[in-house]
């Protein structure tokens, strides 16, 4: 019997034992006995020993007595049902080191308003991608860099049952499996004779994800007593990143505070060097991380600066004279087939007008991928080329040396 | 071949214990037992008080079965009673019958089967509070088994029948004062309350009435 359980701590007067008596069947509970207008016994899948009696006369002296009865048995049966759920998962499973995501909130315990339960699960992927991305590099700010590794790393990952309590969000990784670091596929290399560096094993990814969560809490309470935001800065090679904060932030939004805690599965040797097990936040931390994020961001090395030559096919402009939006198809070999780039006023009437008059456009800019997106940041037009039939034809002939902006490119 | 529950009559005096861990004299509340004033001979000194409590839900559990009831066991703190015995409907139209009992096991009392009751101590008022609470939908009895502190001789089997010792006695208590000053109430309990198969099958014939049991 466990105060965890949320069901334990219903006010037994706030029952409809009707509806109770009808969501225990629905959840696959068998009726075993009753007797009319006063009490329905149930049985839990698989219990055939014990059943849980149900009180039906809400005039009963001891009604009250019962329900609560009731909800403390039903509780302790569906805290032993999750319990054997997460045994079986990781018996049928190799071994897995088990991730915990917390979140308090005001809802009844073990349950979550569904957009926070949703932000919950996204903020949980958030916090496991920042890690993996730490584990190949430390930097201030990835964008979408090593973002195939990440999400081969989420591949390797289930998903577990939540937890009573507050609400839990359960990831389990396999203790000792490996994900590749390069995209190279199998069929191109041979994964026998693979060297050990070309991988990454789950469990030294996992490590990563606790630093990163543990050193950004380390440069919170340094804020806390220093007012100052170095410490993110100092403890970016610990594993913060502004994808961690922005995770952590994303996490701590709209609860009463979070946690980050890990299992490592015993059938391995315990990590050496790793943080605490369990990581908490606190609702006041969000604002902290917030700020911190900003100043990652600020202060990263930017990606490096591109310059397209191609071809209009999007124009958009949301308020006349405000910036636009331009889709542009790449005519230079080696790059985004499609891009997409933010321009000044300026600049988006001149592609306007080159667009009108089927010219090439050269652009430079920050390209990041979003999605299956590739934008230009920061982008301005270098210059309009001439008719785009003209260049294509030279492009087809091979002679891609003399097509301005070409040359510049890795610029 | 059917087996009877033969109950013979061979009181001395030992210690009282109850499925919450109730001891008393010689037995301390975490199944260990003192030294002084113990006439306990027991097979296990650290289990001795656990396997009271096993002996009487077997004594219940075989009577039940002799009375076609189903025994199920409830969790500690529910209901401050220790089983749940069930009989189901006989016809199609007959609706089951449910029992709470909360059980007592002692080796201190001497019931004198010639007198019409003995006196029962309940080490806390709040046994006493659950069963003379007043019920409606399930009612709740009180199971006192009298065993030998001698834990080796507590069953005999031969071939033709398995004797257990002694006896246990059951009494409802529903309705029953409840002395607010009293820390251990002592109860009446009814030397003809035998707790046997057709003493059961009664109880839930009444109650199956919708009869009372006092």
């Amino acid at each position: 019997m466990s105060d965890a359980s949320s069901l334990a701590n219903l006010d037994p007067t706030r029952v409809d034992p009707e509806r109770l008596n009808l969501i225990l069947q629905e959840s696959g509970w068998r009726v075993i006995g009753q007797r009319k207008n006063l009490y329905v016994r149930l049985s839990p899948p698989g219990e055939d020993r014990q059943s849980v009696l149900v009180p039906l006369d809400r005039q009963a002296p001891e009604y009250f007595e019962k329900m609560h009865a009731a909800l403390l048995l039903i509780s302790h049966f569906v805290i032993r049902n999750m319990l054997d759920a997460n045994i079986s998962a990781r018996l049928v499973a190799d071994p897995a080191d088990t991730f915990l995501f917390r979140a308090e909130s005001a809802a009844p315990s073990g349950l979550i308003a569904w957009t926070h339960g949703e932000r919950l699960i996204r903020s949980s992927r958030r916090v496991l991608v920042a890690g993996a991305k730490t584990h190949l590099e430390r930097l201030k700010y990835f964008g979408n860099r090593f973002g195939q590794f990440a999400n081969r790393y989420l591949d390797t990952v289930l998903m577990g049952q939540t937890a009573p309590g507050s609400y839990i969000v359960t990831a389990f990784t396999p203790a000792n499996g490996f994900v590749q670091i390069s995209n190279t596929r199998d069929d191109e290399s041979q994964p026998m004779f693979r060297l050990p560096s070309e991988a990454a094993s789950t469990r030294s990814i996992g490590v990563s994800v606790m630093k990163g969560a543990a050193a950004s809490k380390e440069a919170i309470e340094h804020y806390r007593s220093h007012a100052s935001l170095s410490g993110f800065d100092d403890l970016v090679s610990e594993g913060i990143s502004y994808e961690m904060t922005t995770a952590l932030t994303d996490l701590l939004s709209g609860s009463d505070g979070a946690d980050i805690s890990v299992e490592w599965d015993p059938a391995l040797d315990a990590p050496f060097r790793v943080p605490d097990n369990s990581i908490e936040f606190r609702p006041s931390d969000a604002e902290i991380l917030t700020r911190a994020s900003a100043q990652l961001a600020a202060t990263a090395r930017p990606p490096a600066r591109m310059t397209i030559m191609g071809r209009v096919h999007l124009l958009s402009q949301r308020e006349a004279g405000g910036p636009g939006i331009i889709g542009i198809d790449n005519l230079s070999p080696g790059k985004p087939r499609k891009l997409r780039a933010h321009l000044s006023d300026d600049d988006y009437h001149m592609t306007l007008k080159a667009h009108d008059r089927n010219d090439a456009v050269v652009v430079q800019g920050q390209v990041e991928r979003e999605g299956n997106i590739h934008w230009m940041y920061d982008a301005r037009l270098i210059t309009v080329l001439g008719e785009i039939d003209g260049i294509e034809a030279q492009i087809k002939e091979g002679s891609t040396e003399n097509i301005p902006g070409q040359l510049e490119f890795g610029e | 071949m059917a087996r009877q529950c033969s109950i013979r009559f061979r009181i001395e005096p030992g210690q009282i214990v109850g499925r919450g861990g109730v001891t008393e004299e010689a037995v301390t509340a975490d199944g260990h037992m003192a030294d002084t004033k113990s006439n306990v001979v027991a097979v296990d000194k650290r289990t001795f008080t656990a396997m009271m409590e096993q002996l009487q839900e077997g004594y219940v559990t075989t009577v039940a079965a002799t009375a076609g009831c189903t025994v199920e066991p409830i969790p500690k703190d529910l209901y401050g009673c220790d089983l749940r015995l069930v009989r189901p409907g006989r016809r199609s139209d007959e609706e089951e019958v449910p029992l709470l009992v909360q059980l007592k096991n002692t080796t201190t009392v001497k019931p004198n089967p010639a007198k019409a009751a003995f006196s029962f101590k309940l080490r806390k008022r709040a046994y006493l509070e659950r069963l003379a609470l007043k019920r409606k939908i399930e009612k709740a009895i009180l199971i006192v088994m009298i065993t030998s502190p001698i834990q080796a001789e507590w069953t005999v089997v031969d071939h033709d029948l398995m004797l257990v010792k002694h006896c246990c006695y059951w009494e409802t208590l529903e309705g029953h004062p409840v002395d607010r000053n009293v820390n251990e109430p002592s109860v009446r309990i009814r030397t003809t309350n035998v707790f046997d198969a057709p003493a059961l099958t009664e109880i839930m014939n009444r109650l199956g009435r919708g009869e009372s049991l006092s």
